[in-house]
């Protein structure tokens, strides 16, 4: 086993202290006193005091924390072990507390005393369940093991904690619709234009340069002429998410709560992107919170790693004054899909978004704010400025749709559908630079 | 959590045992002792259990001066659970469920060496005489100086 131990070694306790204390003092106390019945007191404890330090010290205990998985989905379940080798230990305690939200199911410490068994192992597992997103840490485990009767203890002594990254992948997104506008020659997406691939869009005649195997021989024998299948080009898209986690709005429950602004902003930020990945487009990120985190555009199961990766970092800042500002997108394709996850709080949003749809990338803006989202401080004045506050936002949100960009409330799976599929008829339009 | 339990009850055996006066030392000794008995339940590996023997010792001598062999029995046992229990659960954090093992053993050592002492001083009054003669007061001695050097060479051991 791969256990830490602890420097320190075993260590007398106040039993020890006692003893020597209630046993002498006692013994003393009969001859003095002429009082035998004392003894009766002294000679147990003695006895047993005797007995136990008898026996050669034990060897040093060591103790491992473990986690049956280190990277589990939101709502999963993992289990924390604790192993404890302690030879010719009378008694083993191990205590596993956990806070946060990587808890047991009744949210109490897992703890347990016990002897060792004849291999000196005594173990603890703790089932735990995964609550929400992020990172999270079990522990650290506190052991401590008495011998003698519990007249030596060694520890107590903290296993180092570990780190739980919980994976906000529950929220899945089923969309069905096409990028507005594909990026390369490869992928899944219908282009526009004809062109090789699988997807059949009509059957038009022969023309020098089709392929033989294009030939559609029962529409030629009927019209004796020769026909091909006509197909659209399959492209691959860039798809930039770009998740604005400078406000939480509401308070998170969890995966069996409600959900705060930030848990529907990384929740549908790691669908879409696990969704276009699958598609074998590249996807990019970048995240708005504490700090800027950016990840450019790439395809397969290692950017979705990634992806999740940077999502768990995800954190609202403290805001005392004036507002946090997005940065500029530096190196975006200019055909990448934008998909700006926001509770559209604040000015500056609007503003970032606009400019976006005015360089001529298409964005879609997802409203992460939550339906039941109240102001933390209640005051005479919070409702009348909650309404104020929530006019002044429709006015914004008014102002960006008249700008084309479409803006939609994340209801999961098939949010986007409609709104791409627009986005993907105006794309293949001529367009013109606002 | 058991273990702490036992100490509880072992303590209110404890302080029972000597069934003094209220209106006396011992009596006093009996009302401090049951506030200790909460702080040892408490704090098992602090210095209250020391401070809870130490009382009922007090109360016991002071209230009985001639007891009976159950009454002794009882007070002594008590003692020694307290003792023991104070041990196990000062490395047991409260609230902890014990294994059955480490009780079951527990309880079979703690009986064993009740019976084992007590036959050892039992023997030793046979053999000495009378109580309080030459022998007993010769043994008293010799425990007392073993016991008195024995944490000495404890922690002589445990240190590396």
């Amino acid at each position: 086993m791969n256990g830490s131990t602890p420097a320190a070694g075993w260590s007398p306790t106040a039993a020890l202290f006692r003893t020597a204390v209630v046993a002498g003092g006692l013994a003393l106390l009969a001859v003095l006193l002429r009082r035998p019945d004392l003894l009766y007191l002294a000679a147990p404890i003695a006895l047993a005091a005797a007995v136990d330090l008898v026996r050669p010290v034990p060897s040093a205990p060591s103790a491992e924390l473990s986690l049956s998985e280190d990277v589990p989905l939101e709502g999963g379940r993992l289990q924390a072990n604790v192993r404890v080798i302690a030879p010719d230990a009378d008694v083993v305690a191990i205590a596993v507390p956990v806070s946060g939200w990587v808890q047991p199911p009744g949210g109490r410490t897992g703890v347990v005393a016990g002897r060792p068994d004849r291999s000196g192992l005594v173990a603890l597992a703790v089932p735990l369940t995964a609550r929400r997103w992020g990172r999270h840490r079990v522990g650290p485990a506190v052991v401590t093991v008495a011998a003698a009767g519990g007249l030596l203890r060694w520890g107590p002594w903290p296993l180092p904690a570990r780190t739980v990254r919980v994976l906000p992948l529950t929220d899945r997104f089923e969309g069905a619709a096409d990028v507005p506008q594909a990026r390369g020659t490869i992928g899944v997406h219908r282009s526009p234009r004809p062109g090789e691939g699988s997807e059949l869009s009509g059957i038009r005649q022969f023309a020098p340069g089709d392929r033989l195997r294009r030939i559609n021989w029962r529409v030629s024998l009927r019209a004796r002429e020769l026909h091909v299948n006509a197909t659209v080009a399959e492209r691959d898209a860039d798809v930039i998410v770009i998740l604005d986690g400078r406000y939480d709005a509401g308070a998170s429950g969890g995966i069996d709560g409600a959900a705060s602004g930030v848990d529907i902003g990384v929740r549908a930020a790691a669908a879409l992107a696990r969704f276009y990945l699958r598609l074998g487009d590249r996807v990019g990120l970048i995240t708005h919170g504490e700090r800027v985190q950016s990840l450019p555009p790439a395809g397969g199961r290692r950017q979705l790693t990634r992806l999740l990766d940077t999502l768990l970092d995800v954190r609202a800042p403290l805001v005392l004054t004036g507002e946090p500002e997005i940065v500029d997108p530096v190196g975006l394709d200019p055909r990448a899909l934008v998909i700006l996850l926001s509770p559209l709080v604040g000015r500056t949003v609007f503003d970032r978004a606009a400019a976006l749809s005015r360089l001529g990338h298409p964005i879609v803006v997802i409203d992460t704010l939550p339906e039941d989202a109240t102001p933390p401080v209640e005051s005479p004045w919070t409702d009348v400025a909650l309404r104020v506050w929530r006019l002044q936002r429709e006015t914004r949100v008014h102002r960006l749709g008249e700008l084309g960009v479409p803006i939609v409330a994340w209801r999961g799976a098939g949010s986007l559908d409609a709104v791409l599929r627009d986005l993907a008829r105006a794309g293949a339009a001529p367009r013109v630079r606002r | 959590m058991i273990p702490r339990v036992v100490l509880a009850a072992a303590a209110v055996v404890l302080l029972l045992a000597p069934w003094p006066a209220p209106l006396s030392l011992a009596g006093a000794a009996t009302l401090v002792g049951a506030a200790v008995a909460v702080w040892a339940v408490r704090a098992p590996g602090s210095l209250a259990p020391l401070v809870l023997l130490a009382t009922a010792v007090v109360s016991w001598l002071s209230a009985v001066p001639d007891p009976g062999l159950a009454r002794i029995a009882a007070f002594a046992a008590a003692g020694y659970a307290v003792h023991s229990a104070a041990a196990i659960s000062a490395a047991v954090p409260a609230g902890a469920p014990v294994g059955a093992t480490l009780l079951w053993r527990w309880v079979g050592q703690t009986l064993a060496v009740l019976v084992i002492g007590w036959s050892l001083v039992a023997m030793t009054a046979l053999v000495a005489g009378l109580p309080g003669s030459a022998g007993l007061v010769i043994v008293g001695m010799l425990a007392a100086v073993t016991f008195v050097a024995l944490p000495a060479v404890v922690v002589r051991r445990g240190r590396p």
